[in-house]
Formats: structure tokens, C-alpha cells, sequence
């Protein structure tokens, strides 16, 4: 029973940070390719 | 591959391996012949897919900006770059996310009917295939990268390549990575057929995929948040060395002058580009300008055309060569030239990798034929040097006269020179500007390094000789329009003449003239023309000669530049002229604006 619960337990833990880590990149993914963005319309200059 | 980066490249292979893979174990175990898979497969394949998009869309990003930033809107790049690279994102774009949604697809339903089998052998391969697969496509893909910059043949080459590619060697890296893993998951499902199940294998799995997920995520995320915490300086346009893209090799430098919209002109030693056009030579450089020129016109029918033109020009390109591409681009019609600098500066960026950025400005000139042809500006005493080897010789030359604010016109090689190049380039020229005052000018005569100064006012025309006393000078005053002018001889057709008109076609070729603007009318000018006898109220022109010895070639020629061209007769000793066109003419008004001279310091 106890077994079980830890591998669920590792699940979830491991889940829970794929997730973070999913944000954490999306996150200055977004604010990379606005940078990129910027970039692009300030070579108009 | 689909002519994308080699990492990108190397990315896709692995997600069509994988996807290929999934797809063949997945429809094994729907038709009931293997054992099922497990989600291990399926998830890897979805993240070597979603990474091939990301490298995919990042590398057309990055190389979009580079090459089309500078001339599209936001929406523009955007669009403009999906419809370019659609061609060669299509496959990764539809095809493989496709192909691992079917694949998935199949091994989902097959793993719901729990088919019991063991293919032991069957997982040993797909490890090896895709352990092989990914290196091979990893090794590829950075020798094609490799071979595609710079073709390195010495080790020491190789060695700095790889330092260069070393943002490619880490996305490789990160696809080698992701094949071992594979090939671990693999191994391990093999091993747990062959076992009893254990329920820690069901466990290790999912949370294996997780953490290596989650570390590639922190790890990718990381190198995006330190580009983002110090943002790209907006002032440059930038090229992705990473990306094999490399800025075009200009002249370096900060000009004082704006770019305009106009045709560009690159020179790169011999060869000639006309926006981005390769050319075979200087007539088609002239005669691509002339279409854009008519061209322009039919669209704008009544408008004046700017006749601007911009040229790039690398460092090293010859005089020769760039005073007859500057013949034929002042021929065309465009005497409005700006020669283009680039201010560039490199950046190593965490995930850019290597960028080049390039700052654009230019310094103005005006291609003329004859001296006529160039307008006035405001002037100062300057001295030119004359010994223009190069592009960026005589480049640097007129950066440093317009950044005085001072307009620059540059009189190319004619036609003439044409047949014999090395002829117009074989007399060094120099041109020296209006001396401030009568002492300065007399102290230069009495130094050695002047021979003559001529100096003009409305009626007359004098000469200094070296060591000649003021008094002596206006001994020599010569009168024109004026009672005493019966004593000027008439023109007449001597071979005077004519050797004084060639020569002046020849040194009129190569040589880089300046527009003045008047004399400034200061007290201390005034105070200098009184002084040596002159109307201070008339304009006063000053001419100075370094020529030694002044050969009447070369006084002919200074009297020829500056519209005396209707009456000049030179004897030893003597100087006869007549200008009745120098207060009509065109060339004669301009001239009066400012004075040019350009003359062979030796013959």
C-alpha cells in the first residue's frame, strides 16, 4: 500500500513539474518572440 | 532535408523515425501481433514532434528577420516568411504531426486490448533504429552545417567551426539526448516482457518522461529568460551566424548621411550586384539603372526624379574599377549617390546563438561631369589628400568633408579613360580649397609648397609666383571685360589647345572635387583684399596650384575647369586670357559660387 502510494505520489510530483517547467517556458517563449517581434519592426527604422 | 538548418533537419528525422516506429508497433498491436507499447512510445513522440515544429518555426523566424526584416511591417515578416517556407515546413508541418497522430492513435487501441505477446527482438530494434537514426542524423547534420559555413580543411578550422557552431552542437546534443532516452525506454519495455510485470516499471516510466521533460523545459526556458532579461538593441538589422547566415561584407564605418529609398548598388572587387542582381559588368550596371529609372517615370509621369542611388562598396575595390562604376552610374542618370557605411556589432545571444548586427548610413556625393554640375555649400579652408588608392580611401575622404558639413562632388572617369584605364590614374591630383588669407597664402608661396596662386575678381586675373612680392603681383594682374583687354589674344586653334582640352579630360577623371560657397564677406577679408590691392566690395576667387613645376598643360587646364574655355593661349613666361563667357555660362556661375581646382602635381 505504501509502495503504491509513493509511485503516485512520484507521479504526480513529476507531472506537477513538467507542468511548471511547461509554463516556465512558455512563458519567455511569449515574451521572446515579442522581443523578435519588436526586433523585426524596429529594423523598419 | 527540407533545406531547413541542419538542427532543424536533425530534429525532424528523429520525429519521423519515432513517428515511423510508433506507427509499426502501434498497428502490430492493433492487428493483435506484438505486445503493447505502453504510453512511453506515444509521449516521446509527441515531444520529438513538438520539438521539431519549435526548431522548425524558430529557425524560419530567425532566418526571416535576417533576411527580410529591414523592408517588412510585422504582419508583413510574418506572412511573407510563413508563404516562403511553406514549401519546406509542410512536410514537418502536416506530415509528421499526421503521421504521429495516426501512429499514436493505433497504439492506443491496440494497448486497450491488452494483446498479450513478446517481441523481445522487436524492441531491441526499435532501440537500435532509433539510437543509430538520431545519432546518424545528429552527425549529419553538423558536418553539413559545418561544410556548409566554412569548409574547413585544417583541424584548427574544424575546431573553431565547431566554437562557432557550438549553439548547433548543443541543439544536436539535446536531439542525441532525446534519441538515448528513447533507446533507454526501449531496452527497459524489453526487459519487462521478458519479466514478470513489475508494478515499479509502470511507474518509472511515465515518471522518467515527466522529469526529463521537465528538465528540458527548465533548461530550454532558462536560455529564453536570459534573452529576454537583456533584449536586443533595436538599432541594427541583424544577420543569424548560427544560421549560416552571413551579413553582406561592406564598408564599416558611420556615415553623417540618412539612406534613402533608392537602387543599391553592391561592389565587391570586380563584381557588381544591382538589388541583389549579379551583373556581368559596368554597361549593365548602367543600363539596369537606366530601366529603373524609365521605369520610375512611367509611374510617376510629371514627377522629378531624385536620381538617388546608393552604392555599397567593399573596402578594397580599386579606384579604377570604382571611378568607372561611378562613370556608368552617373551616365544612367543618378547623380545623387550615397555611399552606404555599416555599423556593425557582434552579439552572442543564449538562444540567437551568434548574431551580426548592421546599422545602415551613408555619406552623399554628387557624380558630376564637369565642375559646372556641382552645387555650393559652405566652406572652409581643407585640404583633400589626392592619393585615393582604394574605395575606402576616398570613402573616408568624404565622410570626414560631409561630416563638416561640407558638400562633396566627385567627377569619375569619362568615357574617354575607357580605353586607356591606367592613363587617367597615372597623375596624382590634389586639390587644395580656398587659402583664408593673402599672408597664409604668401607664407605657403615663400614655404615651397605652392608655385602659383591665381587669384580672380570680376575684371581681373592674378597670378602669384613663389617668392613674389605683393607689389610684384599686381604687376602681373591681368585685365579681362575691361579697356586694356585689346591686349589679350584671341583663341586660336593651336595644338595648345588641343593638348591642354585632352589633358583636361584626363585629369578631370579620377579626381574628387568640392563645391564652396562664396567668400564670406568678413573684415578681415576685406582687410586682406585692400591689402593686396584688390576691390574688397568684388568677389574674389581664389585658385591655388601645387603643381611643380605649373606647366601651362596644367594652367590651361585650371582656366578649362572653371569655363575659361573660349580663348587661352599660353607662351613661356606669359599668360594670355580672355573670358568672355565667365559671367554667362553655367560652369561660370557655379564657379563663381566656389572654386575647384584639381591639377597634376607632377608631370
Amino acid at each position: 500500500m505504501r509502495s503504491e502510494r509513493l509511485r503516485a505520489w512520484l507521479v504526480v510530483v513529476s507531472a506537477a513539474l513538467f507542468l511548471v517547467a511547461l509554463l516556465f517556458h512558455g512563458y519567455h517563449l511569449v515574451a521572446f518572440t515579442e522581443q523578435l517581434m519588436r526586433l523585426a519592426a524596429g529594423a523598419l527604422r | 532535408m527540407f533545406g531547413l538548418a541542419p538542427s532543424v533537419t536533425a530534429c525532424a528525422a528523429l520525429a519521423l523515425i519515432v513517428s515511423l516506429v510508433t506507427l509499426v508497433v502501434g498497428w502490430r498491436s492493433w492487428r493483435g501481433e506484438a505486445q503493447t507499447v505502453g504510453p512511453g512510445l506515444e509521449v516521446l513522440c509527441c515531444v520529438v514532434n513538438a520539438a521539431a515544429l519549435l526548431f522548425a518555426y524558430h529557425h524560419v523566424f530567425s532566418v526571416g528577420l535576417a533576411a527580410r526584416g529591414p523592408t517588412l511591417s510585422r504582419v508583413g515578416l510574418a506572412v511573407s516568411v510563413l508563404l516562403e517556407r511553406f514549401g519546406s515546413l509542410m512536410p514537418l508541418t502536416v506530415l509528421l504531426p499526421s503521421l504521429a497522430a495516426i501512429a499514436i492513435a493505433l497504439s492506443w487501441a491496440g494497448r486497450m486490448r491488452l494483446v498479450q505477446a513478446t517481441p523481445r527482438v522487436g524492441w531491441l530494434v526499435v532501440a537500435v533504429v532509433l539510437f543509430l537514426g538520431s545519432i546518424g542524423a545528429f552527425v549529419s547534420g553538423f558536418s553539413a552545417y559545418t561544410a556548409s559555413t566554412t569548409q574547413p580543411t585544417a583541424w584548427q578550422d574544424r575546431v573553431a567551426a565547431a566554437e562557432e557552431a557550438r549553439y548547433s552542437l548543443r541543439r544536436g546534443a539535446m536531439v542525441a539526448s532525446l534519441a538515448v532516452l528513447a533507446a533507454a525506454l526501449a531496452v527497459l519495455q524489453s526487459r519487462r516482457t521478458r519479466r514478470t510485470q513489475s508494478h515499479w516499471a509502470f511507474t518509472v516510466v511515465p515518471t522518467l518522461l515527466f522529469g526529463g521533460g521537465a528538465a528540458a523545459l527548465f533548461w530550454y526556458g532558462r536560455s529564453l529568460a536570459a534573452e529576454n532579461a537583456r533584449p536586443v538593441s533595436m538599432s541594427y538589422a541583424y544577420a543569424n551566424t548560427s544560421l549560416s547566415v552571413t551579413p553582406s561584407a561592406g564598408m564599416s564605418g558611420v556615415g553623417p548621411d540618412e539612406l534613402v529609398e533608392a537602387p543599391l548598388v553592391l561592389l565587391r572587387g570586380d563584381a557588381i550586384e544591382l538589388d541583389g542582381q549579379a551583373l556581368k559588368g559596368g554597361v549593365e550596371l548602367r543600363e539596369g539603372l537606366r530601366r529603373r529609372r524609365a521605369l520610375w517615370q512611367d509611374m510617376r509621369k510629371g514627377e522629378h526624379h531624385p536620381g538617388n542611388v546608393i552604392v555599397d562598396a567593399s573596402p578594397d575595390v580599386p579606384i579604377k574599377i570604382l571611378a568607372e562604376r561611378l562613370a556608368h552610374i552617373r551616365d544612367s542618370g543618378h547623380p545623387n549617390l550615397r555611399f552606404r557605411l555599416t555599423d556593425s556589432h557582434t552579439d552572442v545571444r543564449p538562444v540567437l546563438g551568434t548574431i551580426v548586427g548592421s546599422s545602415f548610413s551613408a555619406a552623399l556625393v554628387t557624380l558630376a561631369t564637369m565642375l559646372g554640375d556641382c552645387g555650393a555649400a559652405p566652406f572652409e579652408v581643407v585640404r583633400l589628400t589626392s592619393r585615393w588608392r582604394s574605395s575606402k580611401e576616398l570613402v573616408d575622404a568624404v565622410v570626414a568633408e560631409r561630416r563638416a558639413q561640407k558638400r562633396v562632388c566627385v567627377i569619375p572617369a569619362g568615357p574617354h579613360c575607357r580605353g586607356d584605364l591606367a592613363d587617367c590614374f597615372s597623375r596624382d591630383f590634389e586639390v587644395i580649397r580656398y587659402a583664408a588669407s593673402m599672408d597664409a597664402l604668401r607664407a605657403r608661396l615663400d614655404g615651397g609648397e605652392l608655385d602659383f596662386v591665381f587669384l580672380r575678381g570680376d575684371t581681373r586675373l592674378e597670378l602669384l609666383g613663389r617668392g613674389t612680392a605683393l607689389a610684384e603681383v599686381q604687376k602681373r594682374t591681368f585685365a579681362f571685360n575691361a579697356p586694356g583687354a585689346e591686349a589679350v589674344r584671341p583663341w586660336t586653334r593651336t595644338e595648345n589647345q588641343i593638348d591642354a582640352l585632352t589633358f583636361m579630360r584626363v585629369a578631370s577623371g579620377p579626381t574628387l572635387l568640392e563645391t564652396t560657397t562664396v567668400i564670406p564677406e568678413a573684415d578681415d577679408d576685406k582687410a586682406m583684399r585692400t591689402g593686396a590691392g584688390l576691390d574688397a566690395d568684388r568677389q574674389l576667387v581664389v585658385f591655388t596650384f601645387s603643381t611643380v613645376p605649373v606647366t601651362r598643360h596644367a594652367l590651361a587646364t585650371a582656366l578649362l575647369a572653371v569655363g575659361c574655355d573660349e580663348a587661352i593661349e599660353l607662351a613661356k613666361g606669359t599668360l594670355w586670357v580672355q573670358l568672355p563667357a565667365l559671367e554667362r555660362t553655367p560652369q561660370a556661375q557655379a564657379f563663381a559660387s566656389g572654386p575647384f581646382l584639381a591639377l597634376p602635381s607632377h608631370e
